[in-house]
């Protein structure tokens, strides 16, 4: 079948977390955690991947994108448009070399997206950045992806890539969630067929913006909005819930999943969680999973995907694949 | 010659509005009310008198019910006794959460002395016990106006301790009307509510955004009467002779509220009122099968989040009911009134109550009022 130019979708995912795990008990001795080691493992989790010496944050950037440009069968010069997605704003610049307070100024510019298109060798794609979505940035990236492959059909292939850390010494655990350092890219293509884009709905609410204020509303607007964006994105396609064949997890507690399941009425078994728990990577959950999803070959062509995230911010984000 | 009314729990949830309507009788020559002594008794009398009009009928004595003789002074018990023509015990403890052994101390044991009281009264012609429709407990279906046995299973301790003030009372061999009201939501006209209960609380939290979810099954419905057409109620029944025992469901009966249109409607006008909300910013709670609702629950006592628990407790007062949808039978109450009751308008009343409270900040009441009076 040929594929419509007018189809996009994720012809390369590929997801890196660091070598180094810690454990629960680790990490509570360690003083990272503000909930009970019993209590976040009775949510399904049981170890935070965090990146030391041995594994940097720009190094996962790169095989990160290597593997998702891999994945799709892509060349550098190939790539269009490189999209860096980060959730916390030192990840959008390069540690700073200098130490002069002109050369502080200047190392706000050190712009992430610019180093990896070096590294890269991306010379013929245009570069840019998204943030300030939290968790679904990476989202907000494919989705700023798409629309300029289809608004500007001399580009094919473009390149989302994301990374987020924590500071050395960072708690970690966030709204009863256990936080791994990790990096995630994906490959968003016209004419492709795979993880066909079908469509995306997001809910932002400004209200929620200061996390550190509003932790107990956030908790509590989960999930009445997460349903909200579920149930929209369902009705925009004239879809039923027991239509979706698979929905790709998150990271985040395992609760949050199995109530959410309920509320919007999708069969748990649907639920695709099939990785050893690595805690929420902030903006990697997604595609670690799907590109598991992918790497198993157990879903049939032309299944339906729902992945589903919510960020900071705050955005309640659903994504719909052809698969 | 008029009768002279006994009143006890009269700082309570109806208390005020019932003494305002019971003021106003004609057939009534005083209203004697018994406020728990304590340091604050004076001032409690004088904000209590502030809120009625006229109060030349109104005394306040000081006393608690559950003390031998409502413990009063032995002057004033002999010539109560003497005057007592009717007495309406509303004192309790209507705190859901409380410890089982509290509240059978005030609402048992404390009707039980209202009871020994009443006993001695010459001139007695009726013991009013205001009741609450929840000693149906986890029953469903219709519910008849009459004591009936324990049910399967009470929802909390409190309503336990309901039921066993209601068996007490009906076997004291006293002329007994046994009032049960549901649930006061305020009243009707300026949404005004002297003590806020397990809705209000739960009302609090959701204007807060912190309420995600509300458990209900089919036919989930909230019975909600306004306080002061409660109260009315109750100052016609003194004037109405009793035999021997009569139970009464002071309710909305057939005309309770489903739930989904309680949430719509209050939903509806947190839009119009409330920032947050008037700004489509907070999403509506959902209405959620109980299991759900259970998964929600679980959830949280795992996190050991503290907020939370302290939402959970509130709605934990109120939601479970919903669970067991029934209907309450208001035969016999009406028959009283004289026809149907005269049911406020109910979306206009929850409105009041919402901008009463956010008013006040839902400001909690003194600890010491929350226990009894």
């Amino acid at each position: 079948m040929t594929p419509n130019p007018d189809d996009v979708g994720l012809s390369g995912v590929a997801g890196v977390l660091p070598v180094r795990q810690w454990d629960l008990t680790e990490l509570a001795a360690a003083g990272l955690l503000s909930s009970s080691a019993d209590a976040l493992a009775a949510f399904g989790f049981e170890r935070a991947y965090i990146c030391d010496a041995t594994c940097q944050p720009r190094e996962m950037a790169l095989d990160a994108a290597r593997a998702a440009m891999s994945d799709a069968g892509l060349q550098p010069h190939e790539v269009d448009l490189l999209v860096w997605a980060s959730a916390r704003p030192e990840s959008q610049v390069c540690a700073g070399a200098t130490q002069t307070d002109a050369g502080t100024v200047m190392d706000g510019f050190r712009y992430s997206s610019a180093w990896l298109q070096h590294a890269l060798d991306l010379h013929n794609a245009d570069v840019m950045a998204v943030a300030q979505q939290g968790c679904a940035t990476m989202f907000a990236a494919l989705r700023t992806a798409r629309a300029i492959l289809l608004a500007e059909p001399g580009r094919r292939h473009a390149l989302c890539v994301g990374v987020d850390v924590l500071p050395p010494g960072a708690p970690r655990e966030i709204l009863y969630n256990v936080v791994s350092d990790a990096a995630c890219a994906v490959v968003v293509s016209r004419g492709c067929t795979t993880e066909k884009w079908l469509g995306y709905r997001q809910i932002s609410r400004g209200y929620y913006w200061d996390p550190a204020a509003c932790g107990p509303e956030i908790v509590a607007a989960y999930f009445p909005t997460a349903k909200a964006a579920i149930d929209q994105l369902l009705l925009d396609h004239r879809l039923r819930p027991g239509d979706i064949d698979a929905v790709v997890a998150t990271g985040v507690n395992r609760s949050s999943w199995d109530i959410l399941m309920r509320l919007v009425g999708i069969p748990e078994e649907r639920l695709f969680r099939a990785l050893p728990a690595f805690g929420h990577t902030i903006t990697s959950d997604s595609f670690l999973y799907l590109e598991e999803l992918r790497r198993l070959g157990q879903i049939q062509r032309g299944s339906r995907l729902l992945l589903f995230t919510y960020g900071f911010g705050s955005s309640w984000c659903g994504l719909l694949l052809e698969h | 010659m008029g009768r002279t009314v006994l009143v006890t729990g009269a700082s309570g949830a109806i208390g005020p509005s019932l003494l305002a309507e019971l003021l106003r009788s004609d057939g009534i020559a005083r209203v004697v009310v018994l406020l728990r002594a304590g340091p604050r008794w004076d001032r409690r009398v004088h904000d209590l008198r502030a809120r009625l009009s006229p109060t030349d009928r109104l005394v306040c004595i000081a006393g608690d019910v559950v003390l031998s003789d409502l413990g009063l002074a032995l002057g004033e018990r002999d010539r109560l006794m003497r005057q007592a023509g009717v007495v309406i015990h509303a004192a309790a403890n209507t705190r859901f959460s409380a410890p089982a052994d509290d509240l059978h101390q005030v609402n048992v044991e404390g009707t039980r002395q209202a009871l020994a009281f009443a006993k001695r009264c010459p001139r007695l012609e009726q013991f009013l016990l205001v009741s609450t429709t929840c000693v149906a407990g986890t029953r469903t279906g219709a519910i008849v106006e009459r004591l009936e046995d324990e049910p399967a299973a009470f929802v909390n301790p409190y309503e336990r301790s309901k039921w066993e003030a209601e068996k007490l009372t009906a076997s004291a061999g006293l002329p007994v009307r046994i009032a049960r009201l549901s649930t006061c939501i305020g009243d009707e006209r300026t949404g005004r509510v002297d003590r806020f209960g397990a809705i209000h609380q739960t009302l609090r939290w959701l204007i807060r955004g912190l309420v995600p979810m509300v458990p209900a099954v089919e036919g989930s419905r909230v019975d909600l009467i306004a306080t002061n057409v409660a109260a009315r109620w109750i100052a016609r029944a003194v004037e109405q002779p009793v035999n021997a025992l009569e139970v009464c469901h002071v309710a909305a009966g057939q005309r309770a509220i489903p739930l989904r249109d309680l949430v719509e409607c209050t939903v509806a006008h947190l839009r119009d009122t409330v920032p947050g909300w008037r700004s489509g910013q907070i999403e509506a709670p959902l209405v959620v099968d109980p299991s759900i609702f259970r998964m929600f629950e679980r959830s949280v006592a795992q996190s050991g989040d503290l907020l939370f628990a302290r939402v959970l407790e509130a709605a934990g007062s109120f939601f479970p009911a919903l669970q067991y949808p029934k209907v309450y039978q208001t035969v016999q109450a009406e028959a009283l009134w004289g026809g149907p009751l005269p049911l406020s308008d109910w979306r206009s009343t929850v409105r009041h109550v919402i901008d009463f409270g956010c008013g006040r900040q839902w400001r909690r009441a003194r600890a010491a009022e929350l226990s009894h009076v």
